[in-house]
């Protein structure tokens, strides 16, 4: 096979899993505190995207536009803690979940009344060209992708392991009731993850605005994406996440190449059944506990 | 006993619009129905088409209606789905008891539109930009638009006749949209002796297009036809160029549509720059004077300028919108209908709609027989190019 | 329980069954075609929903691939009628032994994982059924779907769509009752051990003797029939269908229809089902009263608000308004 297909699969896999493994992060650390599927997530990607691209587009800086945008996103994740999650914490997991379906639909309408239903886009931020070898393409915003989402991993990690706070979250991860005897405010645990899974959803609405645009109703599809790699790796761990999306990022590049081009998302979602199936608790999973 | 009467009330509920509050308009009005997707895959196309008819519509009433009738738009959401498309017909036609019925949408859900529309016995006008099911319109069905068959016709004329191409690549999106397209244009091919080296596929939220480019670039073609109804048909131009793809690209309506322009606009002019096919109304500015639709489609431009909030000119599905509305207009004028007796008049626009002759539009001339529902006889779809931020006409 | 009691209650659902059938029955009388039509979507959600109440309410599953089983369902239906010019009841009924072979070999492998991986594998047979679709597009007729889908009715006695209200509500009203059966059968009993949610697990129900995975292989594919029925009811009343129907969040309502109605008793599928769709047909009814132009923004929020509301304050769904008792202490051991 040319090499140049072979270089490009890699590079493709690689993009494809780190936008996979972006959209997936927020239902880890939802999940993994609260046991909730937050289905709503990828109406923070819609936000992040979307407020990115109102601010660049008023004329502020790509980046500041890009962190107000997150900044919102959180606070959007807030929002829904407070006035969903939390009034009904005593409710069922079940029931908690298909809350945020109900937060999302609210999400995606006042999205379309405030911007409309036309595409935004954004260029690759500071402009990072094209980089060009061996007949394939790294399109200048990947490195962009792949660096900020393997950012948001190690900082993840430093968080859970060294701050006082991020000890607390894990304490809740494996036993609340444990952490609630030894003082832990599970409540308050709550609000962080789901503040933080607002703004992991906006930085990837930000990072991958510039390279597959953003509308009102790109809400649904992200969230559907980001759970495809928080199973397939195992939503309990974060590197299970990143696992995941890459994973499926592979799988979707590997069979675009091999197969008539019709046939290589089904290739994909072939590939994750049998991952399912041999690894159902995700490829990375702690002892097997859902 | 306690859950029959709440099993009563719930059954009220879903029940409760019976009681038809039915808008008593006191003075007599032609009421078209303008079914249209507002929320949803399709919102985007949807609203703009529904502008379009509330465009011409207003502007038929503010110069007195039809021989004094004035229209009136009931404006009903189809969901983008096929639940949706049923239940909103079912509604114009027997709640808001509609003329007629405007279904400005795709192909996939207008299908679900003509049994209703058939068994309701109104007249209704379908948006799709396929032949495919023509021989399926029945009586009261009319589909005057225009067809991939004719699209495709244009495309492949210009790449053989004006730039001597025989060996093509296509990038076809996965949808009814992309799959009409690939149905006509391995005929079209054939007939202009031109040769398919590869035939790529994505989906339609697909966002790394780069392998089926890598293997386009590793092909023999001399030129790249990208058919797509939505962003990935726009990324595409933009990652075959970002990959240092040279051909001439060639793409469909929507890649053409102002908001991908003001995203892609500086990929869309790298030598040589993107070729999308467009109706006259894009670039009414840059047709020459002697064009006989230079007048009409500046009237047009004009007229949403002065109508929409912000001001603004139509973008595709808002000249189709807008030219639904005139097709309608048309066969109101011309039968006169009497809308207090609802059966007889949608008999009448039916048969009005099904004798429309050498009516001038926007994106065709439409003579229409009982045979025939589709009509469009001389197609005036041009393919234009940019430059400068401007789309330039390139072949009529 | 006390078994007389336990014995009226079920002749009291039966009774208030039958009198809901003549309701349903008589409705035609004086509604128009339009309001047919909703009661008809409520009575499609309502047999699907009812599969995933089995699932859910009894054994304890939640699945989000109902969607697949209506969608193979109706391609079944459409693809021997079109194609194959079979009789449309006996399509029907070959896409139930369709639907329920695939079903039970995916149920075999599905069921083996626990709790939310269940949910997460099947949302993933959406995507694959989805693609499936459009890919072949010589059987499906891609993203196009199918045209000219002959009627149920055999005989043009009475009109086609009134021939399909009364077929599509004789066969909810009859997997109603079979529903009900089963839930007060030794089937019903077995599931109900092994529900987390109802206080039994699977480790109770293996000490006791149940073949879990049998019985949950069972009523996996049940829930799968259902949907198929329900599928090909859809399909040869609408006369043509699209793949976009069939996906994820159409599965997605589906469970929320469950939630909303209630998993404790097969009449939550019903009132679920008619609280959603006649909530947005009424949200599309009062919108524009409310604001001019398009409202489908405003729907959207108000759907989102309500939704939240529901679940919020009815957390058990509509049927603990219709009980007395908590349903499980009814039930359960």
């Amino acid at each position: 096979m040319d090499l140049s297909i072979v270089l490009q699969f890699f590079i493709s896999g690689v993009n494809l899993g780190c936008i996979y493994a972006a959209l997936g992060l927020g239902f880890f650390v939802v999940y993994s505190v609260t046991r909730v599927l937050n289905l709503a997530q990828g109406e923070f990607v819609m936000v992040g995207g979307m407020l990115t691209a109102t601010f660049y587009s008023m004329g502020v800086p790509i980046i500041l536009s890009a962190l107000i945008a997150i900044a919102v996103a959180g606070l959007l994740g807030g929002i829904l803690h407070c006035g969903v999650i939390h009034p009904a914490r005593n409710l069922s997991k079940a029931t908690q979940t298909f809350l945020t379906v109900g937060f999302a639909f609210a999400i995606e309408g006042i999205a379309l009344l405030v911007w409309g239903w036309e595409y935004k886009s954004l260029p690759n931020f500071l402009s990072t060209p094209n980089i060009h070898f061996g007949g394939a393409t790294i399109i200048g915003q990947t490195p962009w992708v792949t660096g900020i989402t393997l950012l948001a991993v190690t900082g993840l990690f430093l968080f859970f392991g060294h701050t006082l706070q991020g000890k607390a979250l894990r304490a809740c991860a494996d036993n609340p009731l444990g952490a609630k005897t030894i003082g832990i405010s599970v409540d308050r645990m709550s609000l962080y993850v789901f503040i933080l899974a607002g703004a992991f959803g906006g930085i990837a609405g930000a990072v991958i605005t510039p390279l597959t645009m953003v509308s009102y109703n790109i809400g649904f599809p992200m969230t559907i994406k980001g759970l495809l790699a928080a199973f397939v790796g195992g939503i309990t761990r974060a590197e299970g996440v990143i696992l995941g999306g890459m994973v499926l990022g592979m799988a979707e590049a590997i069979a675009a190449g091999l197969m008539p081009s019709e046939y290589h998302s089904i290739f994909a979602m072939i590939i994750l059944m049998a991952v399912f199936l041999c690894q159902p608790h995700g490829l990375l999973s702690s002892s097997g506990k859902t | 006993m306690k859950r029959i009467t709440v099993l009563l009330l719930v059954f009220v509920l879903a029940l409760s619009g019976m009681i038809s509050c039915a808008p008593s308009s006191a003075e007599e009005s032609y009421k078209i129905g303008a079914l249209t997707p507002q929320t949803g895959k399709y919102a985007g196309l949807g609203l703009q088409t529904l502008e379009g008819m509330q465009v011409i519509a207003d502007d038929i009433n503010e110069k007195g209606g039809i021989n004094g009738i004035p229209l009136e738009v009931v404006p009903c959401d189809d969901k983008s789905s096929t639940t949706g498309v049923t239940l909103g017909a079912k509604k114009l036609i027997e709640v808001d008891k509609v003329a007629v019925i405007l279904h400005g949408t795709v192909t996939a859900l207008a299908q679900s539109t003509m049994p209703v529309a058939e068994e309701g016995k109104t007249p209704a006008i379908l948006l799709s930009g396929t032949a495919l099911f023509d021989d399926q319109l029945g009586e009261w069905c009319f589909r005057p638009m225009g067809s991939e068959e004719d699209y495709a016709d244009i495309v492949f004329q210009y790449l053989n006749q004006d730039l001597g191409i025989t060996r093509v690549a296509a990038m076809m999106e996965n949808s009814g949209y992309g799959q009409g397209f690939e149905f006509f244009m391995m005929d079209v091919t054939s007939q202009h002796n031109m040769e398919l080296v590869t035939t790529q596929h994505f989906d339609p939220a697909a966002t790394d297009l780069t392998l089926q480019i890598t293997d386009i670039k590793n092909s023999s073609a001399e030129a790249l036809v990208i058919w797509g109804s939505g962003p990935a048909g726009a990324l595409a131009v933009k990652q075959a160029r970002d990959m240092g793809v040279t051909l001439p690209i060639i793409a469909a309506f929507a890649q053409g549509s102002s908001d991908m322009v003001k995203a892609f606009g500086e990929y869309y002019e790298i030598n040589p720059s993107l070729i999308v096919t467009s109706s006259k109304t894009d670039i009414w500015q840059n047709l020459p004077e002697d064009d006989p639709d230079k007048a009409m489609c500046r009237d047009l431009a004009n007229l949403f300028l002065e109508k929409t909030d912000p001001p603004h000119e139509p973008g595709f599905y808002g000249v189709v919108g807008a030219q639904m509305m005139l097709f309608v207009a048309d066969a109101l004028k011309r039968a006169q209908p009497d809308p207090t007796d609802l059966a007889q008049l949608r008999s009448e626009i039916r048969s009005a709609l099904e004798s429309t002759e050498n009516l001038d539009l926007f994106t065709a001339v439409y003579t229409l027989s009982p045979e025939d529902h589709y009509g469009g006889s001389i197609q005036k779809i041009v393919l234009v190019t940019f430059k400068d931020g401007e789309k330039v006409l390139v072949r009529s | 329980m006390n078994k007389t009691v336990e014995l009226r209650r079920t002749k009291a659902e039966y009774l208030i069954l039958a009198l809901v059938v003549v309701l349903f029955l008589s409705i035609p009388l004086f509604a128009g075609p339009y309001h047919l039509a909703i009661i008809m979507d409520i009575g499609i959600y309502a047999i699907i929903t009812m599969g995933l109440i089995l699932l859910m309410g009894q054994a304890g599953q939640l699945s989000l691939g109902q969607a697949v089983f209506f969608g193979l369902g109706a391609y079944s239906s459409a693809i021997l009628t079109t194609q194959h010019h079979f009789a449309p009841w006996l399509a029907l009924l070959l896409a139930i032994i369709i639907t329920g072979s695939i079903a039970a070999g995916i149920g075999r492998a599905v069921l083996r994982l626990k709790g939310i991986i269940v949910s997460g594998v099947t949302l993933v047979l959406n995507l694959i059924f989805s693609y499936l679709v459009l890919s072949l597009i010589n059987l499906t007729g891609g993203a196009n779907g199918i045209v000219n889908i002959p009627h149920l009715s055999p005989v043009k006695l009475i009109p086609n769509s009134l021939f399909d209200y009364y077929f599509l509500w004789i066969v909810a009203f009859l997997l109603l009752a079979f529903s009900l059966n089963l839930v007060n059968s030794r089937t019903g009993r077995a599931l109900r051990t092994m529900n987390i949610l109802s206080g039994g697990g699977e480790e109770t129900a293996q000490v006791l003797g149940i073949n879990v995975m049998k019985y949950k292989v069972q009523v996996f594919t049940l829930g799968a029939v259902y949907a198929s029925i329900a599928g090909s009811i859809y399909a040869h009343h609408l006369g043509s269908i699209e793949p976009d129907i069939f996906g994820a969040h159409l599965s997605l309502l589906v469970a929320i229809m469950a939630i909303v109605g209630g998993m404790a008793s097969p009449w939550g599928a019903f009132l679920g089902a008619a609280l959603l769709m006649g909530l947005t047909e009424l949200l599309g009814k009062f919108a524009s009263v409310v604001v001019s132009g398009p409202t489908g923004a405003y729907e959207l929020i108000a759907y989102g608000i309500i939704l939240m509301a529901v679940l919020r304050f009815l957390p058990q769904g509509l049927i603990p308004l219709f009980q007395k008792l908590p349903p499980q202490s009814r039930h359960s051991k």
